[in-house]
């Protein structure tokens, strides 16, 4: 089943007395099957972040359209856009992007209050939640008293309490050392494994060789593609690298 | 390196750091300034004549020195934290502890020079102004030089020492940090405070023991004494401090105990509001305490001198119904009306056109016999008759008045009372007897005393009959009134002068009883004089409660800039979260908005309440300085609650932009 569809996404910026325009995307098109794990490759101002922030509806594509389970975003009102992304979407950040006044077990439930989930409810999920990332010890500690690698995967919680469909990583990996890299991978793995759809945007190598299959995109097009298939994680990583030089050398044909 | 780099270096910092810096040397050059007036008008060579006055300027200028280095203090902790980030980098970039010193000294030189500078350029500007305000207020003359250099000097060496110390503080605090302590210190503040029963528990107990003082003190003790005003002083100190533990302790603490109820905090409104305020309180405590603390201080110090010289012109009415008023007693044989008659024709003759006129006697006595006594004023029928217009007929012995029983005995003399008179009655508030007077309290009580009216004859029986009884050796005893006091008071169109005109009256008496040798006595007052004194006193407190007013006014305002400046750097960050966890954007606002909004209203809304607690003993307090109408206070107190409410709301408006502008950038 196709989840998320996205069709001729194009993406043009301009300043606001009209002079230049940026054209972060061209034309970008895909799909993601439900229970697929993907990775956005690219170069830093390749257009990753412009189209992870359309896919998320936090921006508006010039051209194109995104849709979600055949619905078009688009017709999702400016209103209801919030509730529609807390229902469905799940964020992680490269910054993480906890909010200091609140606890790891208020960061968590934030989306279930905003949700207006009862409290019971919230108790239910967030311990075995908790336990699968291995926080279950730090609930109520702060955010500035934890380590990076449980600041994220606080974020990965707060991200999976809805049980949104899809789950939208940017650069989880950019602020941590490899050991909570390594790990919190690990956790992309069985959260794949289990069937929940993941979308990461990436530069690493080794996250993006996770995942079950790699989208690279440069200069605001997608360029290629590779499927994991019956590859090991070593070689797929090394199928990734080669594609990333060939990338780099500005190739066009493979 | 090059000598010259330092002072250049310091002088681009300060300007790097426009933003934090504008605001603190507007600080230093507003308190230099203020430091300076104040400090003239408790000059010596300033205005005439104001010997008491001199010393509250005096002690106000001390006070205000010792507030404005609290402040500049606090406002520099505020600077100093905003600029950890950047030691930190020069720290690391290589600058010793001593370097950084330098830096810092050089800055503070900058900062004396500029703020010292300008203060004293402003208040140089401003000094004549506010003294013809002090002089009009006063209604005095505005006399002394234009420039007060030995105020200078003592504004230059407070402020030096101000700086110096600010400048050692800052010393201390970067030589004992490590370059990474300077560059996390600015997320430091960020930690998440905690619940603190002791502390909150404290303040409770010090702002109601404070608030008991002040409400408790007027209900239990009747009489006004001077103790009122150092249980004043304890109580503003226990509220002071109060204030500040239940700031810094009380308010999170209440908050915790709200997001331990789990049904009520988990809700959506609920849970942003309280964990954003918990937040909020724990990193704003103390300025909003202090924000607190300066707007009950504007808000009775005004309230309570506005009332003050609002209630000038009754004050003086109270003690001075007429605006002349001459009293004389003389135990020698006189036409009293004879004489009293040329006084008049005399000073008509001068040219004053007396009206309203009033004569009459009076006889104030107070005798004790084994016990039995009573104390009565005695008042003629003609004089009952000209003060309250009542036509009264008595017979020899017969009396009206305030007494409550039919019959009075005066040792052994009967009389009869022709009916009675309440005890506000209006001869009664004529003379002084209707309770507002401060020995009797303000309930209006004769405190025994009563009035009694008679004929003249029978009131001069009356006295010689206690006279001989002393005389025949009895062991009562009788005091006050001797002779009976003689009166006349008599109002003076507007523009003539009461003083001189009582004077011409006084003279004339005097003049007759001059070549006699006989006992006499004289007691004259007028409303101008009275006017006068009252007003160099009531004018010089107005003037501290406005000038002191609009400074703290501009202290909380600059305390409400600054944390409008730090909030808004902080939300910048957090409306982008809660957008991205599912939160409209609309609504975030709106709920981050209303929270700076209840943060910024919580101290102003605490001080009405403390001026509401000190209302009743301020009230008090001001019957030390003669001054009894708990209306008119009332009126200025919530006056100047609505003038202070919008001056507050207007600061806000104006710094609120500054923080929209930073959360928009």
């Amino acid at each position: 089943m196709v989840l998320l569809e996205v069709e001729n996404l194009q993406k043009t910026y301009t300043s606001r007395f009209g002079g230049q325009s940026v054209r972060a995307l061209a034309g970008v098109s895909f799909a993601v099957e439900a229970g697929e794990y993907t990775a956005v490759m690219g170069e830093s101002g390749s257009g990753k972040t412009t189209l992870l922030n359309v896919l998320a509806s936090l921006d508006r594509p010039t051209v194109g359209r995104v849709k979600l389970q055949g619905k078009d975003m688009a017709a999702v009102p400016e209103k209801e856009l919030a509730a529609f992304r807390r229902d469905n979407l799940g964020f992680v950040f490269q910054q993480f992007n906890l909010l200091d006044a609140f606890s790891i077990r208020d960061n968590i439930c934030l989306p279930m209050v905003l949700a207006g989930r009862p409290y019971r409810q919230m108790e239910e999920k967030l311990r075995p939640l908790a336990e699968r990332l291995g926080i279950g010890e730090i609930l109520d500690k702060y955010p500035y008293e934890v380590s990076g690698g449980q600041k994220q995967r606080t974020a990965v919680a707060r991200a999976l309490i809805l049980s949104p469909k899809i789950v939208m990583a940017d650069e989880p990996t950019g602020a941590l050392d490899s050991r909570a890299s390594d790990e919190l991978l690990r956790i992309f793995d069985d959260l794949a494994a289990a069937g929940q759809t993941v979308l990461m945007v990436t530069h690493s190598v080794k996250a993006a060789s996770h995942a079950g299959r790699v989208l690279f995109i440069k200069d605001g097009a997608l360029f290629h593609q590779l499927y994991r298939g019956g590859d090991s994680q070593e070689r797929f990583y090394g199928r990734i690298s080669d594609t990333l030089t060939l990338l780099a050398g500005g190739g066009r044909d493979e | 390196m090059n000598k010259r780099f330092y002072p250049r270096f310091a002088w681009d910092c300060m300007r790097k750091n426009r933003r934090f810096y504008t605001p603190y040397l507007t600080t230093v050059m507003g308190a230099a300034a203020g430091f300076y007036m104040l400090a003239t008008t408790a000059d010596p060579c300033g205005l005439a004549d104001a010997g008491d006055v001199r010393v509250i300027m005096q002690v106000c200028t001390a006070v205000l020195g010792l507030v404005c280095a609290g402040f500049l203090l606090y406002t520099n902790g505020f600077l100093m934290r905003q600029r950890g980030r950047e030691f930190g980098l020069y720290s690391v970039l290589g600058m010793t502890r001593e370097n950084l010193a330098r830096l810092m000294l050089w800055e503070s030189v900058y900062t004396l020079l500029i703020g010292l500078g300008g203060g004293l350029f402003l208040g140089a500007l401003f000094d004549r102004l506010l003294l013809l305000l002090l002089a009009r207020l006063m209604g005095a003359a505005l006399t002394g030089p234009v420039l007060y250099v030995r105020c200078m000097v003592l504004t230059a060496g407070v402020f030096g020492a101000i700086l110096l110390l600010i400048f050692a503080v800052n010393a201390v605090r970067v030589g004992l940090m490590r370059p990474v302590d300077l560059i996390t210190s600015q997320s430091a503040g960020n930690k998440a405070p905690k619940a603190r029963w002791l502390i909150a528990g404290a303040g409770l107990i010090l702002v109601g023991a404070g608030y008991v003082i002040a409400i408790g003190r007027p209900t239990l003790m009747q009489a006004v004494e001077t103790e009122d005003i150092l249980w004043f002083f304890i109580a503003v100190l226990l509220v002071i401090l109060g204030t500040f533990a239940l700031f810094l302790a009380g308010t999170v603490t209440g908050l915790m105990l709200l997001r331990r109820w789990k049904g009520y905090y988990y809700k959506t409104r609920h849970f942003i509001a309280v964990s954003g305020l918990i937040h909020r309180m724990g990193r704003n405590a103390a300025g909003l305490a202090i924000i607190c603390v300066l707007s009950t201080a504007v808000l009775v110090m005004v309230s309570s001198t506005v009332s003050l010289y609002a209630g000038l012109e009754s004050n003086v009415r109270q003690s001075c119904p007429r605006d002349v008023m001459c009293e004389f007693t003389s135990g020698a044989q006189t036409d009293w009306d004879e004489l009293l008659d040329g006084a008049v024709d005399e000073i008509r003759a001068a040219g004053y056109h007396p009206q309203n006129t009033v004569r009459y006697c009076f006889w104030e006595c107070r005798w004790d016999q084994n016990g039995a006594g009573g104390d009565m004023v005695f008042l003629d029928a003609a004089g009952y008759e000209t003060i309250t217009g009542r036509k009264i007929s008595l017979k020899p012995g017969q009396i009206l008045t305030t007494w409550p029983e039919d019959t009075l005995s005066v040792l052994d003399m009967e009389l009869d009372a022709a009916g009675h008179l309440e005890p506000d009655d209006p001869a009664a508030v004529y003379l002084g007897l209707a309770g507002t007077d401060s020995q009797y309290g303000r309930q209006g009580t004769l405190d025994g005393r009563h009035l009694a009216v008679a004929g003249a004859d029978t009131i001069e029986q009356v006295r010689r009959g206690l006279q001989s009884c002393l005389e025949a050796g009895s062991d009562a005893s009788l005091a006050f009134g001797t002779y009976v006091d003689h009166l006349i008071d008599f109002d003076l169109p507007a523009g003539e002068d009461t003083h001189a005109c009582r004077v011409l009256v006084e003279d004339h008496v005097v003049k007759h009883f001059r070549p006699l040798e006989t006992a006499f006595g004289s007691g004259c007052r007028d409303a101008g004089t009275i006017r006068a004194s009252l007003m160099a006193n009531y004018g010089s407190l107005l003037f501290l409660g406005l000038f002191l007013g609009a400074l703290f006014l501009g202290g909380a305002a600059l305390l409400i800039y600054y944390k409008q400046l730090s909030e808004g750097y902080e939300d910048r960050s957090r409306f982008a979260v809660l957008e991205q966890v599912g939160m409209d954007a609309g609504m975030a606002r709106k709920s981050i908005r209303s929270q700076i909004l209840l943060v910024f209203f919580l101290p102003l809304l605490t001080a009405f309440c403390h001026t509401a607690a000190a209302f009743p003993l301020v009230d008090r307090m001001l019957g030390i300085w003669g001054m009894y109408d708990t209306g008119v206070f009332a009126l200025c107190t919530l006056a100047s609650a609505a003038v202070f409410t919008a001056l507050y709301g207007a600061v806000y408006a104006l710094t609120a932009r500054t923080y929209t502008k930073i959360v928009r950038e």
